[in-house]
């Protein structure tokens, strides 16, 4: 199935990582396996780019949960920028605004973390 | 044998023959002895008394013995020849021996002694070789054909009767035409037992050996005895004493039998040569046949191998054999083996030259010789005593490698090119069996799996409220359809601290039986939070806090809850992460969405600072729907999605009288027309309030009309 496809630069400090297609319950574990090798290698700083991602299932959403508490604990964050109005919609309906900085653009979110 | 020694009318029947056959005799006995002594006659010239006493003395002894005697018509002609064997062996040994204790002097003139000592062995010796006589009469028929059976129908009476006539009218030519007519019959007899011998090559090269010694001794036997009937003027006098003319024909049963028997040891030292070839061909045809059944038959792996290598170690006397099959799928490796010891096993199964070897093979391989195969030379040097020559051979299904079977022998040199083609078709069948026995097993495991989903259905069917109630001016309509067997979505209808209904609906993340199990721990805690909360929100914030905490962390529940105030008819309306609610009302459709987070995603203290609750007015005619992602995030065939204008369109199109059950029923029939055939992928889930009575305003709108234009 290649209707996911992800991709890491870092930049200026920050893991930028880049969803493309379609993220749900077949493609979730790919974005899960890459987050948890930026937290075992001690990146905490990380953004999401929703830049070209088409569709997010719940399971997809779940992925953030599930290392968010151990990167803040280490001072670190997931900041989520890019987001299509669609996808921006999925997670406004869930709250997600008020857990995590969802932002336009990779300047804000790196801005952002070198402020903090 | 018909009769069982159970049953009565058998069993008084051959105790009044036994009773009958011993009286005859001491009748006889004594009526002779009374003769010699009183009368001086000689017992060579019996009275017509005697005669017929000793005619009821065979009938009846004859009647006992095969009341007594058990014949198995399942014997095989095998087992026939060596019981038969066995006793005329017995018997003629046991008549030539009591014959020398026969006094010399037997016949002139007779003694009592003598006398008393000739009678019964007499006796004995011609029940005996009747019975012999019966013997031979089952091997003739173990061939049956037209002929024999015509033998038996017509000869044996005409015989029978010719040496009843001898005997009760005895003189020199009667005596000539017993002897013509008895020696005929045995011609026609003999002729039928050579002809039909043929069961014997199939025989076993053991068995061929165990019958051509018993032939032997048997014919042996028989000449010897034939010599004393002939040459002993004691026994002679003894048989013609007891019934005159007897003794031809004793001499002439023996001689038939002994026939028969030269016959067969003969035929058998003919066959001997070949055994070998007929033993293989025997065993590989038997193989086969079992493989047959092996196929066919559902048993356990264990089970299935280990007759697999009972049938290919049975072929070749004292070879052993191991078959290993690869690990299929998520399973493990397979390996068996017959007629090796467990170090032994050991031994082989981690010889990497021997798996090497049997890698690429695509055809079965013989190595005579371990020692001059170039790659084994470490396994001959380690094998010694046990592996020498090797048959290596694919196990493959439909050119997929499933295992290997390896046929061994302790020597070199053992095995024929021509098993190859035997163990290539064993492997096939074995292939065969092995995959059948992974389907099966593989379908029992679905099997066994589907019916528990089907158990999950239900007992999930069975979380949906039933018989609840709702406020009157208030409807309600409930579905829900999961995409698979169980789903994550849930919606329930509670009655809250302060007595009023509360609608709820839910949607746990993921799908399938995980999601599932959570909707049945969210039932649990909406029940135990509702009677403790007094608004949605309140309920919510205690659900939440139940729950955060017990969810994995990528695990969330989205929760909308809708409390019903029917004294001042509004709604309230909190919302944990799920869908906005759909309103109709009069003024058109809105999609009302107070802030909230999802359920299990943050701690209360975050959780229930965000959560808001909204308050709306519902008059007759409106209608509030709740629903989760299933419905407006389906995708049809084009790859389409549902979405939400096209619900808020439909539920517009209906009308303000219509109940919670008709606006619900359209909007599944436009859903399901919406998606067509493309399968469902979400669970999909769909809660309808309608504020009734908008009717009736109509009604009394129309009564005020109707008034007016009066």
């Amino acid at each position: 199935m290649s209707n996911f496809i992800l991709d890491q630069r870092t930049v200026e400090g920050a893991e930028i990582l880049y969803l493309k297609g379609f993220l749900d319950a077949h493609t979730a574990p790919q974005l899960e396996a890459a987050i948890g090798g930026l937290v075992q290698n001690g990146k905490y700083s990380i953004v999401v780019n929703f830049r070209d991602l088409d569709y997010i299932s719940s399971a997809g959403l779940g992925v953030f949960m599930v290392f968010i508490e151990d990167i803040r604990d280490q001072q670190g964050d997931i900041k989520l920028v890019g987001m299509k109005p669609k996808v921006f919609t999925v997670f406004d309906l869930l709250g997600f605004p008020m857990l995590f900085d969802i932002l336009d653009s990779e300047e804000d979110a790196l801005s952002k973390f070198q402020t903090a | 044998m018909k009769y069982t020694s159970n049953d009565s009318p058998f069993f008084l029947s051959t105790i009044l023959a036994g009773i009958g056959a011993i009286v005859s005799l001491v009748l006889l006995i004594v009526v002779d002895v009374l003769g010699l002594l009183v009368n001086q006659r000689d017992p060579g010239q019996p009275t017509f008394f005697s005669i017929v006493l000793a005619l009821v003395f065979l009938g009846s002894a004859g009647i006992t013995w095969r009341a007594l005697s058990k014949s198995d018509p399942g014997l095989s002609p095998y087992e026939r020849l060596i019981s038969a064997g066995r006793f005329v062996s017995i018997v003629s040994f046991g008549l030539v021996v009591s014959s020398f204790f026969l006094p010399d002097d037997l016949g002139h003139p007779w003694g009592v002694m003598g006398f008393i000592l000739a009678y019964p062995f007499a006796a004995a010796a011609v029940i005996l070789l009747i019975r012999q006589l019966y013997w031979v009469d089952t091997l003739v028929l173990l061939r049956r054909t037209s002929y024999t059976s015509r033998v038996r129908k017509y000869v044996l009476p005409v015989m029978a009767l010719l040496v009843l006539l001898g005997i009760l009218w005895p003189g020199s030519s009667t005596l000539q035409i017993t002897v013509v007519s008895v020696a005929g019959g045995l011609l026609f007899f003999l002729f039928g037992a050579i002809s039909g011998v043929s069961w014997i090559i199939a025989l076993t090269r053991k068995q061929k050996w165990r019958a051509f010694g018993l032939a032997c001794l048997a014919s042996i036997n028989g000449w010897v005895l034939f010599g004393i009937v002939i040459g002993s003027n004691a026994v002679q006098a003894a048989l013609r004493a007891f019934i005159p003319g007897v003794d031809y024909v004793v001499a002439l049963v023996v001689i038939c039998s002994t026939m028969v028997f030269g016959r067969l040891a003969f035929s058998l030292l003919l066959t001997l040569p070949s055994a070998g070839i007929i033993d293989r061909q025997v065993s590989e045809k038997n193989s086969l046949s079992i493989m047959g059944s092996i196929l066919t038959g559902v048993e356990d792996l264990d089970n299935l191998i280990g007759r697999v290598l009972a049938v290919v170690t049975g072929v070749h006397n004292r070879s052993v054999a191991w078959i290993e099959l690869a690990a299929d799928g998520d399973g493990v490796p397979f390996a068996a083996h017959r007629g090796l010891t467990e170090p032994h096993f050991e031994l082989v199964q981690h010889q990497s030259s021997l798996s090497a070897i049997a890698a690429p093979l695509r055809q079965p391989l013989y190595i005579e010789h371990l020692a001059e195969h170039p790659g084994l030379k470490d396994l001959y040097m380690q094998a010694h005593g046990f592996l020498q020559s090797l048959i290596i051979v694919p196990i493959e299904l439909d050119s997929r490698r499933l295992g290997t079977l390896y046929v061994g022998h302790p020597q070199a040199f053992t095995f024929e090119r021509e098993s190859l083609m035997l163990f290539s078709s064993i492997a096939g069948t074995t292939s065969l069996a092995v995959q059948n026995n992974r389907l099966f097993d593989r379908l029992l495991r679905r099997e066994r799996y589907e019916r528990e989903l089907f158990l999950a259905r239900e007992i999930q069917q069975k979380l949906l409220p039933r018989n609840y109630t709702v406020p009157d001016g208030f409807e309600v309509a409930g579905y829900t359809s999961p995409a698979f067997e169980v789903g994550g979505d849930y919606y329930d209808v509670v009655t809250l601290k302060n007595n009023r209904c509360c609608l709820l609906i839910g949607d746990v993340s993921g799908k399938g039986m995980s999601a599932a199990m959570y909707t049945a721990e969210l039932k649990g805690v909406v029940l135990a939070a509702a009677s403790e909360s007094n608004s949605p929100s309140e309920l919510l914030c205690r659900i939440n806090r139940a729950m955060y905490g017990s969810l994995d962390r990528q695990i969330f529940i989205t929760l909308g809850a809708m409390e019903i105030d029917s004294e001042s008819n509004t709604v309230r309306l909190a919302r944990a992460g799920h869908n906005p609610f759909l309103i109709r009302s009069r003024s058109g459709t809105m999609f009302v969405a107070p802030k909230g987070i999802g359920v299990g995603l943050v701690g209360s203290a975050v959780f229930d600072k965000a959560l808001e609750m909204r308050e709306v007015e519902l008059v007759p005619g409106d209608v509030c729907v709740m629903y989760t992602d299933g419905i407006n995030e389906a995708i049809n065939e084009e790859q389409v999605e549902y979405g939400n204008e096209r619900l808020e369109q439909i539920i517009g199109q209906t009308r303000q009288e219509s109940s919670a059950d008709f606006i619900l029923g359209a909007i599944v029939r436009d859903a399901a027309e919406f998606g067509g055939g493309a399968p469902q992928h979400d669970d999909m889930t769909l809660l309808v309030v309608n504020r009734t009575g908008y009717g009736k305003l109509s009604e009394q709108y129309q009564e005020r009309e109707v008034a007016n234009a009066l």
